[in-house]
């Protein structure tokens, strides 16, 4: 288990801690979950549970970046494995903005 | 207000008072239907409280007026205040004053503090209401006047109303503006980031295969550094805030990224161009050791950040946990909710309560501490629900009833709802993995539950783990329950760790090879399959297949005959029928005494009995405790009809009655248990008794003394008097009694492949010996006269003729002719008949064609001489066909002898008749002379006269 109140995104896999989650939002996919001040999307989207901590100082360079297809994202801590999905809902609706939900949980391989 | 009706109650006598509230009772009614409209609740009190307000209002508004030209500078309260001014809009055309009213009460919440004190003593301010309103008319008018938006006084009216429009519609368009402002900011903001975030998900959208993104020699490296294990997540964090604090310094860290993985403990791991960066942004790090550091070879980077699914269990609520330790300590739980930190878990589980039980035991037992704590360890309660009714006997101060209905109820400060306890635990407490609940768990937990059924789903997850480490077989037949290829059936053929390859055997799939991650296939049985449980606690078991709900598999027992429900994963296809063979320390097919003179042989073992067969041939079910004992009887035997000798082992076959056929389990008295695997009846065992069967086939190819028994014939003198009589058998060995003599001796191999080598004799028949080699670890069968016997002097080897006949007369100085009639063996008299050589002709008078050993005891000569003397006389005497059929005489007993060069002389001699004549000779003298003719080295040149007597005389006999 992850320490106490960090969680990761399970959109991008950042790692923050929930209260970060809360007040800033995901960096990278707010737009998309809007998770800021709302504490019931942070619960919904992020996940306590994960394993391998990356700390990305520079996405577009980095092999693991690309590799974790994490290579647009904002610099951070990442988590490699993200264990939790994203709920139907949040699912469908990303998929109406045009954006494929890929699970961070090992469940997808390619 | 009631304060003003308190007034009026109390002062009615005060008549300038009265006087006073009159006007403002007045003034109220006059504003009374104006408040109606305004107000649809007509209470009184509240439209008294109103004109009131209205009052002191009015009154108020004189000292505003000042403010009231800077309505239009605060915009924004007016703004606020844009659904109360439309709401009096109607009002407006009825009444101008009203609008001020309105206008003023902007200006009243404007106003601070100090003057909405003044309101709160209206009390004065009303008594003057009347006058003030005058007042505040003129008042209002200097202050148009003075403001220049009024610029007549007749219509005051017209244009205070015109000019709130205009300042309305002012404010209209402000706000029109200004809300449109926000709107398009907003849409401005939603296009901006929406399609920034857009772009950041364009890697995403068009999803580049993992394989295309394999690392190449362009890509940044990666060096794996050793750290102190554990330390691995806080160094990454450190070299995370490094980074960023030294991001616009003159010498920024060039790692590209860093990261751990918890399945590489000890390393952490930082890609970046050059190994100078890496050890820079190492440096100063503790728990670094960087001097260890080594570069990943590319082909690996991969491996470093594999996403396995499944390395660990993760929680969800439903899914079935163990608790480590406690009261609960062991016991299954289902989990109903998680914390949000995801360190605890709400736990469904079975209480364990004893309402107080031990409670009192210790107060009897008293106040010992020790006591104390070892009955709170040795007697845990039972699992079983809650029962309000026993927990409000106990301890009625402590219990609660939540919902009834729900059957909630809260009890010592624990939750219980519908009789389970539901507890928080520490999900660090809990046991995740490998819980492997069983069915009689599970359904502790669904017994209760509206709905019939397990919760399957969560069930197969917990169970998931378990499945997967390699339950399947090739050959197993195996369904796949989910994912895309549902539905679809065949046969396991290889199975590489979690991919299990099937041979498809659904109609569209016919033939091909599918992959499939194993925890989506479950066996696949059906209806009267015969199968055997391979886990859990009916392990063993065997039977037949007569349910089957997804994962669930109910059969019937073959032994037991009763029902059994277990997972498809535990069962496995089985044509055998078994069960346990074992229980407690008998086991199936043992020999148990049940009584003094009833022992019985256990067929199968059930549960908690052995069905077993006695003595009697009955078949009975006892209970281990009606055994006294195993017996033993591994080395007892027996024999068969037929006198042979049948052991434990054996094959035999029954004669009469059943013709039943089988191995021997047990011989017990006059009884054999045998066993026939293709009987049913008993599960193949059978009582016979061993007279009426007859052996088959011996244990392990022993050597029986012969197919059929001995060869009773050969015992009996007077048979083979008669029976040989043409048969011209040459003499054999007589047969000795008792044990073979020849077994244990160590023997010479005298001809055959194995020639020359030494060997054990380890079992023997009559006529063939099974020798273990000594040089070869070998055992031969061979013919006992194809042996040389080493002595026990071990200087010299005889023949087996030699060694089987009876030292005495080989040594002994016995008078030779009573013995040798009397124990002349029908060989022997098989060869005294007429029609003979001449040498068995001479033998007519005892004295002729004897063996060797024979002879020697007629003339009390030494072995060796005697067995070579006679064989020149047979070779002479062989001319004749009778002779020549009886070659089987030329043994290797005698070759030896021959072998002497003394003897070879002989030999030679002894072809033709007339040349042997001379060189016999000697031989016959040497008989009455007691020499060893070839020790001799002088006989052979003796002059031949007495020879050709000797010759002359074996002539006339012949």
């Amino acid at each position: 288990m992850s320490s106490r109140t960090e969680r990761a995104c399970l959109v991008c896999g950042i790692v923050r801690t929930f209260n970060a989650f809360c007040e800033q939002g995901c960096p990278n996919c707010d737009s998309l979950l809007s998770l800021q001040n709302s504490e019931e999307n942070v619960h919904a989207c992020t996940s306590p549970s994960f394993e391998g901590l990356v700390a990305l100082s520079e996405p577009e360079k980095s092999w693991v970046a690309r590799w974790l297809r994490i290579d647009g994202f904002q610099p951070g801590t990442y988590a490699v494995k993200v264990n939790g999905r994203l709920p139907e809902e949040i699912i469908q609706s990303l998929d109406a903005q045009g954006v494929k939900y890929r699970p961070r949980d090992g469940s997808v391989q390619d | 207000m009631s304060a003003l009706e308190n007034m009026f109650d109390s002062d009615p006598e005060e008549d300038g008072l009265r006087h006073e509230e009159e006007q403002l009772e007045q003034s109220r009614r006059r504003e009374q239907p104006r408040e109606v409209d305004r107000d649809d609740e007509g209470e009184d009190s509240d439209d008294a409280a109103n004109s009131a307000v209205h009052g002191g209002e009015r009154s108020r508004g004189g000292n505003v007026e000042g403010a009231g030209g800077d309505r239009v500078d605060d915009q924004d309260e007016d703004d606020e205040d844009e659904d109360d001014e439309e709401d009096d809009e109607e009002d407006d055309e009825e009444d101008e004053e009203d609008e001020g009213d309105d206008g003023d009460e902007d200006g009243i919440r404007r106003r601070k503090k100090p003057r909405r004190e003044r309101r709160n003593q209206f009390l004065d301010v009303e008594a003057e209401v009347d006058e003030d309103e005058e007042e505040l008319e003129e008042d209002e008018d200097d202050l148009g006047r003075e403001d220049g938006f009024i610029q007549d006084e007749g219509h005051e009216g017209d244009f205070e109303r015109v000019d709130d429009r205009l300042h309305r519609e002012v404010d209209r368009q402000r706000a029109a503006i200004a809300e449109a402002d926000a709107e398009r900011l907003a849409s401005e903001y939603r296009e901006k980031y929406g399609r920034s975030a857009a772009s950041k998900y364009r890697g995403e959208m068009n999803v580049v295969p993992q394989r295309l993104l394999v690392p190449s020699v362009k890509d940044p490296n990666i060096w794996a550094v050793r750290c102190k294990p554990g330390k691995e997540k806080a160094i990454v964090r450190t070299i995370w805030r490094k980074k960023t604090s030294l991001q616009y310094s003159n010498h920024p860290l060039e790692v590209l990224s860093a990261f751990q993985r918890d399945n590489f403990s000890g390393y952490v791991y930082l890609e970046a161009r050059k190994m100078s960066d890496v050890e820079y942004a190492l440096k100063g790090i503790v728990n670094v050791y960087a001097r260890q550091m080594i570069l990943v070879p590319i082909p690996e980077y991969t491996d470093l950040l594999r996403v396995n699914k499944g390395s660990d269990v993760e929680l969800i609520p439903g899914s079935y946990v163990r608790i480590k330790r406690g009261k609960y300590q062991g016991d299954l739980a289902v989990v109903e909710d998680l914390s949000e930190n995801g360190l605890e878990a709400q736990l469904k589980l079975v209480p364990r309560l004893d309402y107080g039980r031990t409670q009192e035991i210790l107060g009897q037992a008293g106040i010992d501490g020790k006591r104390k704590r070892a009955a709170k360890l040795s007697s845990r309660p039972a699992a079983r629900l809650f029962s309000p009714m026993e927990a409000r006997m106990s301890d009625p101060k402590n219990w609660q009833q939540r919902q009834a209905k729900d059957n909630h109820y809260i009890f010592q400060g624990e939750e219980y709802i519908n009789g389970y306890l539901i507890k928080d635990f520490r999900i660090s407490h809990l046991i995740t993995e490998n819980v492997e609940p069983t069915l009689e768990e599970v359904t502790k937990f669904s017994s209760t539950a509206d709905d019939e059924g397990i919760d399957l789903q969560s069930l197969a997850q917990s169970l998931k783990q378990a499945s997967s480490n390699g339950t399947f077989q090739p050959g197993d037949h195996v369904e796949v329950h989910e994912g895309e290829q549902t539905g679809v059936y065949g046969r396991v053929v290889s199975i590489d760790r979690d991919i299990v390859s099937i041979r498809a055997e659904t109609d569209g799939l016919k033939g091909q090879l599918v992959e499939i991650p194993s925890s989506s296939l479950r066996k696949k049985f059906n209806q009267g399959d015969h199968v055997r449980v391979i886990g859990g606690k009916y392990k063993d078991e065997t039977g037949m297949v007569v349910r089957i709900k997804d994962d669930v598999v109910t059969i019937i027992g073959d032994l037991s005959m009763a029902e059994i429900t277990v997972f498809s994963k535990d069962l496995k296809e089985a044509s055998d029928i078994g069960g346990r063979n074992s229980l407690g320390k008998y086991q199936i097919h043992d020999l148990v005494q049940l009584s003094a003179n009833n022992v019985a042989c256990i067929i199968k073992v059930e549960r908690d009995a052995f069905r077993v067969v006695d003595i009697n041939g009955i078949a009975q079910t006892v209970l281990p405790s009606a055994i006294t004992m195993k017996v033993d009887n591994k080395f007892s035997f027996a024999t068969d009809r037929n006198g042979s000798e049948i052991r434990v082992g054996d094959t035999v076959k029954e004669t009469d009655g059943e013709g039943r056929q089988g191995v021997i389990l047990h011989i017990y008295r006059t009884y054999a248990f045998l066993h026939d695997r293709s009987q049913n009846e008993n599960a193949g065992v059978s009582l016979v008794r061993t007279r009426n069967v007859t052996a088959i086939a011996a244990k392990g190819g022993r050597i029986t003394s012969s197919n059929n028994g001995p060869d009773l014939a050969k015992m009996n003198p007077k048979m083979q008097v008669g029976g040989d009589q043409q048969g011209m058998l040459p003499p054999t060995i007589p047969r000795q009694g008792g044990r073979d003599r020849t077994i244990g001796q160590t023997v010479k191999v005298r001809q055959g492949p194995y020639k020359g080598l030494l060997g054990i004799v380890k079992d023997a028949t009559d006529t063939v010996a099974r020798i273990e080699l000594h040089s070869k670890s070998k055992i031969i069968s061979i013919e006992k006269t194809k042996l040389g016997f080493v002595d026990s002097r071990g200087d010299k080897t005889v023949s087996y003729e030699e060694f089987i006949t009876p030292k005495k007369f080989l040594n002994g100085n016995v008078a030779p002719m009573p013995q040798y009639q009397g124990a002349a063996t029908p060989s022997w008299h098989g060869g005294q008949t007429p029609a003979r050589t001449p040498a068995w002709a001479t033998s007519g008078d005892s004295h002729g064609g004897r063996t060797p050993a024979w002879a020697a005891g007629d003339g009390g000569r030494t072995p060796a001489w005697s067995a070579s003397s006679r064989t020149p006389a047979w070779s002479a005497g062989g001319k004749t066909p009778a002779y020549g059929r009886s070659s089987g005489n030329r043994t290797p007993a005698w070759n030896p002898g021959s072998r002497t060069p003394g003897r070879s002389a002989w030999d030679a001699g002894g072809r033709t008749p007339r040349d042997d004549s001379g060189t016999r000779t000697p031989a016959w003298n040497d008989e009455s002379s007691a020499r060893t003719p070839w020790e001799d080295p002088s006989y052979g040149r003796t002059p031949g006269v007495s020879t050709v007597v000797r010759y002359s005389f074996y002539v006339a006999g012949y």
